[in-house]
């Protein structure tokens, strides 16, 4: 199960799921809560500010609802790669 | 986490520190392991001395005259210290009137959590300490199942050079307490008088300038402060408070579709999480 979150509205998230085409859910964390529980907001230099806002992040959560691995400082290119590579050394697979 | 209790518990504290760009030469990025197992002794002292040292940089100056007391406190505790930490901290309060002078220090939201597997973390939703007043209340009012205490930290706060060591922790790195009792301390008046001072400065340059450098925090922290004095269990975390094997925080989200999921409906199967800032922004 692949889910992708972002502070987007739902109604944002389908279309950027449209326009990218992407293979996975996307969830609306609108209040960032979820962000915020899991640890993933930062403080981010854009354009010369200081935002705080969602650091890409990707967790890997195991059957048990353990968290079973974590890649910080996730870039946007390769790193699908990246986690299918991880999935499938992992024994217990993706659904 | 610690394994809890004792009359000498051993703790690490872990400091992040972080400003603006260029907005202080030379303490970007300031993180620091505090070990305070070297000093078991003083370890239930040591904690809230802490705290209260920082609600004074929260207020920004001696505005708050009642971290004000503690700050000079703090200095005290401080003065003089070995830059790598090793050295042993005197205890300078008792612990009635720490818990008096962090009763009144601090924003809470009464309503202690259960024991966590692992706890998620609230950081202030903005870079400076100007206007976090606001942001801290926002947390407040969500009735958030914890206690959240606000810290602040600012470049002549005295931890900044002291608890200095290799191991660095980025910008977002923060500081984390838990108190394993249930209860409930003290209410949130005196970070209210602080938020109010920050807004008016902000109108200065001069001081806006000034308060640009200090950060607010939330600390969590579960249960009575009383009891939690008499047994600290302290964990300190860095970037990402999440980590393997902790158990995920549950959740519940809409999906592009609008239809909810939920976390735990999920159990069973691997899920790939992806955190990602707003869709077709650069982040």
């Amino acid at each position: 199960m692949l889910l992708g979150i972002s502070a987007d509205t739902p109604k944002a998230q389908k279309k950027f799921k449209e326009s990218q085409e992407l293979p996975f859910t996307l969830l609306a964390d609108a209040d960032k809560k979820v962000a915020e529980a899991f640890g993933v907001m930062k403080e981010k230099n854009m354009y010369g500010k200081k935002v705080w806002g969602i650091a890409r992040t990707t967790f890997v959560i195991g059957p048990d609802g353990k968290i079973q691995h974590i890649f910080e400082k996730v870039k946007p290119d390769g790193h699908a790669e990246e986690v299918l590579a991880y999935l499938k050394e992992s024994p217990k697979g993706v659904d | 986490m610690v394994s809890r209790g004792g009359p000498s518990p051993e703790f690490e504290l872990s400091l992040g520190f972080s400003e603006p760009d260029g907005a202080v030469d030379g303490v970007e990025d300031e993180g620091a392991v505090f070990d305070a197992g070297a000093f078991p002794d003083s370890g239930a002292e040591l904690v809230p001395v802490v705290l209260v040292g920082l609600c004074v940089s929260l207020g920004g100056s001696s505005t708050v005259s009642m971290c004000a007391g503690a700050d000079s406190a703090f200095s005290t505790f401080f003065a003089g210290s070995d830059p790598v930490a090793r050295h042993t901290p005197v205890a300078i309060h008792g612990v009635g009137t720490l818990a008096e002078l962090l009763c009144s220090a601090f924003p809470i939201v009464n309503k202690p959590r259960e024991l966590p597997d692992r706890s998620p973390s609230y950081t202030v939703p903005e870079s400076k300490a100007i206007g976090t007043g606001s942001a801290l209340y926002a947390l407040a009012s969500q009735n958030l199942p914890l206690i959240m205490i606000a810290i602040g930290t600012s470049d002549t706060f005295p931890l900044a050079s002291i608890l200095r060591t290799a191991t660095a922790l980025g910008p977002s790195s923060f500081f984390r307490v838990f108190f394993l009792s249930p209860g409930m301390i003290c209410g949130r008046s005196s970070c209210a008088a602080a938020a109010a001072t920050k807004t008016k400065q902000d109108n200065n340059p001069m001081t806006a300038a000034h308060n640009e450098i200090l950060q607010c925090r939330i600390l969590e922290i579960f249960g009575s402060l009383e009891s939690a004095v008499a047994a600290p269990d302290f964990v300190f975390s860095g970037e990402i408070p999440m980590k393997v094997n902790d158990k995920a925080p549950d959740f519940t989200l809409q999906d592009e579709n609008e239809k909810e999921i939920a976390l735990k409906d999920l159990r069973g199967k691997t899920v790939v999480l992806f955190f990602y800032p707003k869709a077709n922004t650069p982040g």
